[in-house]
């Protein structure tokens, strides 16, 4: 099986709402400590009492009575390092390295989704030292003290390395409770010998809508918040974290018209149905298709594969590393971070799950000449200052979440 | 005298026991948490055990959206609709079947009845592997198709065709049906059929006054037994289609337990579907009850 | 028309109508899942043009065949070991049951009689998303190998109790009975005398829960956790859309094996117990068949 088979099945939850099964305890006390951050006009508060970040309303995340970073210059303890990831979300010879490199052990267990996660991290019973989460929940981990805030001094190749936009993100002004795994775009993946491309459309995103004789040949994503999303790009909805109903509605009413014209997929295996020519026509992540060559058929090129997203304005987004409140050797996970954001480590990650980390030193000619991504697959390298003008899944409060919710549902129910 | 009376019932205890923890009590927080409420930071469930405590926005929300055109109304009238034909198709299929092997199958009577059995015991999900290989764009029914020229070009049976979706409910859950009726029609003493055959009634007329009235409640066992677990099914849709065209009730209830704010929603549809489902379990638990009352004969 | 109403009025005549339906119903049931098996023993990678015969799936192949994948691995290893587990748990706990059931008549007998049942009936996702809600909320049971456990338990149990009471209906008492006015106790009446006798349905019993929990996806999946809990169902449900390899249906090939060769076993073995047992013998296939849903 191919190492990132299991991306997309992680996918699923990666943007959508949720939450643990149990209760947490002391939510209540640390949505009131979370309450003073929240009366700064004009924006919405998340889950917990967290504004929710966007790039225009950067949030620095309360750091907790009772949860702070780690005293420097600890020295790092016994293994094992416990490593709570997505299923092959990490390269095992980099974990190989690390473990040789600090002579300890590292177990890494892997959870299909982060949902999942979450239900099993709140109920602790299950512990953890470092855990691979998203920027959608972190809002949420962070009221519920799920995570330890973060001692930089472990962290040199944080700002060594990664992009500067990224070592101090607006969801996280001064990294001070994550660093970041790697960026990913979503797109659209098209066959160039059976169908005619986005750019032929006045609206390229009409090619969902306006291919003749495509049905069950065009997917979307199995994600709530990327379909709905694009399908408000589509409409020109700059805002791709709206909470109007009215937008949140008719663009789940426009993805039921695709069902009735194309009797739309909704799925997760953009990966394999391209090359495979299952689909014609699909919503893809950029990493998803930059691995396209190892799923072609024989005698098919990779060239027929086509991803395409916009200039400006497309959707982007990035995944985030965490070390959690009740790990037993946090200056290890802390090196385990550090060591993740070295440019060799984060070239083997890349190489692995075709996702490109975000580091200064990669740019996409090299990885070009390289041979890591395929000419033809160009775009879907991910660019640091793309993150300027593109749209990123964020966080909702919760009764957009229902919104939204209630939107895919009718789209699922097929009505 | 006491240590009498508690022999057997102490054998029954561990039983009883784990069936109240592991279902009467589980059916019990599903009726919790679609009457109880979330928590604030994770949105979890949060059960509410005292019926006098108990919410009922969420319920009233689903049952307003059941009401005819709204979104779980169409879902349910797509499920009955599948349910219905799929089960059709099964009797279709199954009764025939059924009724050759234990009226006419002589010498090849174990032969059949091995062979019957064969796809019973294979693992439902990895029949419909089997049927996904062949009905793939160049798989052997569209290559076959094309061959003899019924079809130009392969066609999209896995693209989010009802047809499919039904065909493969039927192929899944026939083999369910065709042993209960066998059990029934095998049961049927030969001489009354025999009786209706001398007394110069056609075969058909006999299989209309004998055979099928003494079969009725077979034909009720068995259509209950594959319309229940067909009614919770999302996993053949999934498989076989992938569309929100074909969403099924199943889907929908496992749209909501697996992500989102709202799980209470899903443990309300769970709770509609039971309601909806009861009637038909109450007939089947009582024909069951009642023919176990009977000893069974070989 | 006219031929049809003649072979119908006609009692004497072959059904061939029927002849035909069977053996085509037959062979529609059966040669799709010999030839997903054949293509299992592909040596290309596609599940649908065959390009020769091959083991690479099994074994051969050094990281996609069912041997050294990890995850169709461990999708298989799990599965066999909730199958184990599940034999293990629910068939004393059923035949005990059954025992307590069939000889009790005390005011209580009659619920649980009813509640016994209802695990045969009520649809899979009912269960699955009780019993998870249960666990994560009350009990505390983590998601994983002990919550599947327990949610195979319980409906695999009822299957146990209908196969012994059955058996158990049809010995009847006497036998016991004997024992009892011979001087044995009744616990030496229930090891001695009972328990022999209950042998084949006890095997019988034991093979269908295996098979039952081979099979089983809604309940094991909702109850899984992380990907080591991950049986072969689930791994087929999550990837037969997919471009899979035949790598699957291998891992499938081997679960159709293992069932078919489980119940062979088992309806040889009922076969020597209930040997010069006329009326046991006679219903032997169908006891081990009729109790599946």
């Amino acid at each position: 099986m191919h190492p990132r088979e299991r991306r997309s099945t992680r996918r699923r939850f990666l943007l959508s709402a949720a939450g643990a099964f149990a209760a947490v305890p002391g939510a209540k006390a640390s949505l009131r400590a979370g309450m003073p951050l929240a009366r700064r006009a004009g924006v919405p508060l998340g889950p917990g009492g967290i504004p929710l970040a966007r790039r225009d309303h950067p949030v620095t995340l309360p750091i907790y009575h009772g949860n702070e970073p780690i005293a420097s210059g600890r020295s790092p303890e016994k293994g094992p390092l416990e490593v709570f990831t997505w299923s092959a979300y990490i390269n095992p010879k980099v974990v190989k390295e690390f473990e040789q490199h600090y002579n300890v052990k590292v177990t890494v267990t892997s959870f299909e989704n982060e949902e999942e996660a979450l239900s099993k991290l709140t109920t602790g019973a299950v512990r953890f030292d470092v855990w691979f989460a998203t920027v959608e929940y972190l809002g949420k981990v962070v009221a519920g003290k799920l995570i330890q805030p973060l001692n930089h001094r472990y962290l040199p190749n944080l700002q060594a390395n990664v992009w500067p936009s990224l070592a101090s993100p607006y969801y996280d002004v001064g990294s001070r409770y994550t660093v970041p795994y790697v960026v990913y775009t979503t797109g659209i993946a098209w066959r160039r010998d059976k169908v005619k491309a986005p750019t032929t459309f006045a609206n390229p995103y009409d090619i969902f809508w306006q291919t003749p004789r495509s049905s069950g040949k065009v997917a979307v994503i199995d994600d709530l918040r990327e379909a709905l999303g694009m399908a408000l790009l589509r409409r020109r909805v700059v805002d791709v974290n709206t909470e109007s109903p009215a937008l949140v509605n008719r663009a789940g009413a426009d993805l039921s018209q695709l069902t009735r014209l194309v009797n739309v997929k909704v799925n997760q295996t953009d990966y394999q149905d391209i090359p495979s020519g299952a689909t014609w026509i699909t919503q893809a992540y950029s990493g998803d298709m930059a691995t396209s060559a190892a799923y072609m058929p024989k005698g098919v090129p990779v060239d027929v594969v086509g991803f395409w997203r916009p200039q400006q304005g497309g959707m982007i987004g990035n995944d985030i590393i965490t070390v959690l409140r009740t790990a037993k050797r946090p200056v290890l996970a802390h090196h385990f971070l550090n060591f993740l954001l070295d440019r060799k480590h984060a070239l083997e990650n890349f190489s692995f799950l075709g996702y490109v980390p975000p580091q200064k030193s990669l740019d996409p000619q090299s990885l070009i000449a390289q041979g890591y991504v395929p000419k033809s697959l160009a775009s879907t390298i991910v660019r640091e200052e793309e993150f300027r003008h593109d749209r990123t899944l964020l966080p909702l409060t919760i009764a957009g979440e229902v919104l939204w919710q209630n939107a895919w549902s009718k789209f699922k129910a097929g009505g | 005298m006491a240590r009498r009376g508690l022999f057997w019932p102490l054998f029954a205890l561990p039983g009883a026991v784990w069936l109240v923890l592991f279902f009467l009590i589980p059916f019990y927080a599903v009726l919790s948490v679609a009457f109880g409420t979330v928590d604030p930071i994770f949105q979890g469930p949060v059960p509410v055990w005292n019926p006098f405590d108990w919410h009922f926005t969420t319920m009233r929300s689903v049952l307003e959206q059941l009401r005819p055109g709204q979104v779980f109304w169409t879902v349910f009238v797509r499920t009955f609709a599948y349910v219905g034909i799929a089960l059709a198709g099964c009797l279709a299929i199954g009764y025939p079947v059924a009724y050759y092997l234990a009226r006419h199958a002589r010498r090849t009577k174990a032969l059949l009845l091995v062979l019957l059995i064969i796809p019973f015991w294979v693992s439902y999900l990895m029949r419909m592997l089997a049927w996904i290989g062949l009905l793939l764009p160049d798989g052997l029914v569209n290559r076959s198709l094309v061959d003899i020229g019924l079809l130009s070009h392969p066609h999209g049976w896995l693209d989010g065709q009802p047809s499919s979706v039904i065909f493969a409910l039927v192929y899944g859950y026939v083999p369910y049906l065709i042993l209960p009726l066998f059990a029934t029609l095998d049961r049927i003493e030969p001489h009354l059929i025999e009786a209706g055959l001398d007394l110069g009634a056609s075969r058909f007329s006999t299989f209309l006054h004998v055979t099928l009235p003494l079969s009725k409640q077979g034909i009720l066992a068995g259509s209950v037994l594959i319309a229940l677990p067909m009614f919770g099914d999302y996993y053949t849709n999934d498989v076989i289609s992938g569309s929100p065209g074909t969403s099924m009730i199943g889907n929908q209830i496992n749209l909501f337990f697996q992500g989102g704010p709202q799980r209470t929603t899903g443990a309300a549809l769970v709770i509609v579907l039971a309601v909806l489902l009861g009637a038909l379990m109450s007939y089947y638990l009582y024909s069951t009850v009642r023919a176990s009352r009977q000893p069974v004969t070989a | 028309m006219k031929r049809l109403r003649d072979w119908w009025s006609n009692p004497w005549g072959r059904p061939r109508a029927l002849v035909a339906v069977t053996w085509l119903y037959i062979a529609w049931s059966i040669v799709p899942i010999a030839i997903a098996i054949l293509f299992s023993f592909n040596a290309g990678k596609s599940r649908t043009v065959w390009q020769g015969f091959s083991t690479r799936w099994y074994w051969g192949d050094p990281t996609q065949s069912v041997l050294h994948d990890p995850a169709l691995r461990s999708a298989l290893e799990q599965s066999l070991k909730l199958a184990a587990l599940d034999m293990a748990v629910s068939v004393p706990l059923g035949v005990a049951l059954a025992l307590g059931l069939t000889r009790w008549h005390g005011p209580g007998a009659r619920p649980v009689n009813v509640l016994m049942l209802f695990p045969l009936v009520t649809p899979e996702i009912v269960m699955a998303v009780s019993l998870l809600l249960v666990f994560v909320t009350l009990y505390g049971i983590q998601l994983g190998t002990t919550a599947q456990l327990l949610g195979q338990v319980t409906f695999s149990v009822s299957y146990v109790v209908v196969i012994v009471r059955g058996r158990l209906l049809s010995i009847g008492k006497e036998y016991e009975e004997a024992a009892t006015d011979l001087g044995a106790s009744r616990v030496a009446a229930l090891r001695l005398v009972l328990l022999p006798l209950l042998a084949p349905a006890i095997f019988a019993s034991l093979m269908v829960v295996f098979a039952l929990s081979i099979d089983d996806f809604v309940v094991t999946d909702y109850l899984s956790s992380d990907a080591s809990t991950q049986t072969v169902p689930i791994q087929i449900y999550s990837s037969v859309r997919g471009t899979t390899t035949p790598a699957l249906n291998a891992l499938a090939t081997v679960i159709v094996v293992a069932t078919l060769l489980a119940v062979a076993f088992a309806y040889v073995v009922h076969r020597r117990f209930t040997a010069g047992d006329e009326a046991a013998r006679g219903s032997a296939l169908r006891e081990i068949a009729a109790f599946d849903v």
